[in-house]
């Protein structure tokens, strides 16, 4: 099956993108049906290359033409694996998506998910740095798009702001790119790492520098995220997920890449370490002081993406694995809370504390997950984000950084406040009389469970999981195999 | 925290901002001199040694843009395609004003209508042409949207139909990705040039490159098109 091959994971979205705007002639939801199948058949086909690669990795060539003249994709463990991750997430919230019914502009919202979903799986899957630069510009258009698509005040407010700070990051990933291809004559992201050394260090600490800003606001990375807890807030719930499960893993992708495996330069994994602790501190301080809960989760976010940059700026073999295992556990985790919220709050009109007093009694089961979700990113055994904490601190008690030990119990204490607070205002307030109750639509209802169902699946049996990220970590700190698996004659048969 | 406070926080803040930035334009400027403008190195030399071998087109930029990195291309092209989308999106039910406050002079009202035919024809000549001469998908398309541009500023009350915008991007998107999926089907490799090549200088040569820029030529037209037509006369 040498046309099976892992490129269809960016060609079929994108046929389904431009088939959409026809398919409304069909039917009128045929476009909402036509995205959510074409996100199954990524995790499909995601799934099926999974192990294959983590065997041995896929150059895949684009065009006939072999690296560095041509684009290749680069699939190794690492990005195999976020696309498995990216792919599933945008299923599962695709499916919540099936009946939510905005009518007026569904064919160009499936659109545009479909979109930041295959963006993002395109920035995970190519090996060729312009490249990575055009599927991010795809994901972060998409995205300002999905930000204001509702056209309330809030949502056109965050989406200018983010098209804003989108725009610095492009430029300066643009920039960044260019000082290197001058320097190098080439966009090959193999051949950049194996040649990096032949640069004026000048010009490529110029370079790295304005990549890692580029890629930091991308990842939402303290002091460039201000932008971030808006777009979580104002987005519509849906896409509020898809962001914190989807595109900024892309992000943090794109810099781990980056950092680790094309410049060897250990100032900036300091710089990750240093930036990380200070988005912990900040966001958890802010998160605190909210009384919007939407708001709340995006401060919230921001934090958990903290400890995953500091966990990655550690760099121990340890950290790395715990920050891959933080990755799927947030995605998870952070997609519940966002959906959950989404639903919640449409029953009771806002999100604010004020809205959603008693509404755990109104609606046992949404809120129910919520308090499941919420324990989880406070880090509660036996749930998932307990197992991804617990592996960061002790990689931290390792490397014998007590201060950071002390950071994350901290953070944790803190998330616990915050959401205990929200958990406490949602169950023991006395029962709202002005909201009627209605049934949730079961479509909405299935991913929760599959989420809840990783949640606790994933806590409880953490060993499923293990192989894999060893099998990324070694992805990531081994940079002479990725180098050779992609320029030499070792690579993959595509 | 009072007014005062938040303003004076915010000014420390815009100091610490501008002296970041002008700390970076500064290294910028000092490295400036460090780089090599003049030389033709790495893969662009290789493009220009084999462009005719490879792909047999006179014009290397088209070469580069839809063949070397016609990935890239595809990506573009889909960038436009979600700018467009994302716009109407935004806009779509916005209050729209029908007329015009001051109307065009009628020379300028039956000057445009025999102008469209003909800047629609260059139009498609430069995307045509893309593998010869200069210009090529993006060119074209951009110069056929400028057609209708004109035909939206003269005449009161022109409207371009929404379907066939619609028909037009979806298709020649379609096409795009239908090429590359033949190229992966036939050759093992997306994008791959699965047609003869024939000879340089003649029409129809190159492969599909000029099919392809056809494709790009008319989704850019339609999508710019669209673009204006949504932005025509909304009230802000």
């Amino acid at each position: 099956m040498s046309w099976f091959s892992p490129i269809l994971m960016v060609g079929v979205p994108l046929f389904v993108a431009f088939l959409i705007p026809l398919l409304g002639y069909i039917h009128k939801k045929a476009g909402l049906y036509a995205m959510s199948l074409t996100l199954l058949f990524n995790t499909v086909a995601g799934f099926y290359f999974l192990p294959k690669v983590f065997v041995k990795p896929i150059r895949v060539i684009v065009a006939g033409y072999k690296p560095p003249f041509g684009i290749n994709l680069a699939i190794t463990p690492f990005s195999i694996f976020m696309a498995c991750l990216i792919s599933l997430m945008g299923f599962l919230v695709s499916l919540y998506l099936l009946k939510d019914n905005t009518t007026e502009t569904q064919e160009k919202f499936s659109m545009l998910i479909l979109l930041v979903v295959m963006g993002s799986t395109g920035i995970v899957l190519t090996g060729d740095i312009f490249n990575m630069f055009v599927f991010l510009e795809i994901t972060s258009i998409s995205s300002y798009a999905l930000t204001a698509i509702k056209k309330d005040r809030k949502g056109s407010e965050a989406g200018i702001k983010f098209l804003l700070v989108g725009s610095i990051s492009s430029t300066l990933l643009l920039l960044g790119i260019a000082l290197i291809y001058n320097q190098l004559g080439t966009l090959n992201i193999a051949d950049i790492a194996n040649r990096f050394s032949q640069m004026n260090p000048k010009v490529a600490f110029l370079a790295v520098s304005f990549l890692f800003l580029g890629f930091g606001i991308e990842s939402e990375m303290f002091p460039l995220n201000a932008w971030a807890p808006d777009v979580y807030q104002g987005a519509p719930a849906p896409v509020a997920a898809l962001f914190s499960a989807v595109t900024v893993k892309a992000g943090l992708y794109a810099m781990v890449r980056f950092l680790f495996t094309v410049v060897n330069m250990p100032v900036f994994v300091k710089a990750l370490l240093v930036f990380g602790v200070l988005t912990v501190i900040v966001s958890e301080l802010s998160a605190l002081r909210q009384k919007d809960v939407r708001r709340m989760l995006g401060y919230s976010s921001l934090g958990q993406i903290g400890l995953i940059l500091f966990a990655i700026g550690i760099g121990t073999t340890g950290a790395l694995k715990g920050a891959i295992f933080h990755f799927i556990n947030h995605a998870i985790l952070k997609a519940t809370l966002f959906l959950t919220i989404g639903l919640l709050a449409k029953a009771a009109g806002g999100s604010t504390f004020e809205d959603l007093k008693g509404i755990g009694k109104k609606y046992p089961f949404l809120a129910g997950i919520f308090a499941i979700a919420a324990l989880g990113v406070m880090g509660f055994p036996p749930l998932n984000g307990f197992m991804s904490k617990l592996m960061i601190l002790t990689a931290a008690v390792k490397a014998e950084h007590i201060l950071l030990v002390m950071l994350i119990l901290a953070a944790s204490v803190i998330e616990g406040v915050y959401y205990f607070r929200v958990l406490q205002i949602m169950f023991k307030e006395p029962e709202p009389t002005r909201i009627e109750k209605k049934a949730i639509p079961l479509f909405s209802v299935i991913p929760l469970v599959i989420l809840v169902v990783a949640i606790v699946g994933i806590g409880l049996f953490p060993g499923v999981l293990t192989p894999y990220l060893k099998g990324v970590t070694m992805d990531i700190m081994n940079r002479s195999n990725y180098i050779a698996a992609m320029l030499g004659s070792v690579g993959g048969g595509l | 925290m009072n007014k005062v406070g938040l303003k004076r926080r915010f000014r420390v803040k815009n100091i610490f901002v501008f002296f970041v930035v002008l700390y970076f334009a500064f290294q910028f400027f000092s490295v400036v001199s460090l780089l090599d403008l003049n030389n033709v190195k790495g893969v662009a030399k290789y493009y220009l040694e084999n462009d005719i071998k490879d792909t047999e087109s006179a014009n290397v930029v088209t070469s580069i843009v839809v063949n070397y990195r016609g990935f890239d291309t595809l990506g573009e092209v889909t960038v436009l395609f979600l700018a467009a989308t994302g716009l109407a999106a935004i806009l779509s039910g916005e209050r729209k004003v029908k007329k015009q406050k001051t109307p065009a002079n009628a020379m300028l009202q039956y000057g445009v209508k025999p102008l469209l035919p003909i800047t629609i024809l260059f139009g498609a000549y430069i995307f045509i042409h893309g593998h010869l001469s200069p210009g090529g998908g993006f060119q074209g398309g951009t110069v056929i949207a400028t057609s209708f541009l004109f035909m939206m500023l003269a005449i009161e009350g022109y409207e371009i139909k929404h379907g066939y915008i619609k028909w037009t991007e979806s298709l020649a998107g379609l096409t795009f990705v239908t090429v590359g999926l033949f190229g992966l089907f036939l050759l093992g490799s997306f994008l791959a040039n699965f047609l003869p090549l024939g000879k340089v200088g003649e029409l129809f040569s190159s492969g599909v490159i000029p099919i392809i820029y056809v494709a790009v030529g008319f989704k850019v037209g339609s999508e710019l098109t669209g673009l204006l037509d949504n932005m025509m006369g909304v009230v802000g």
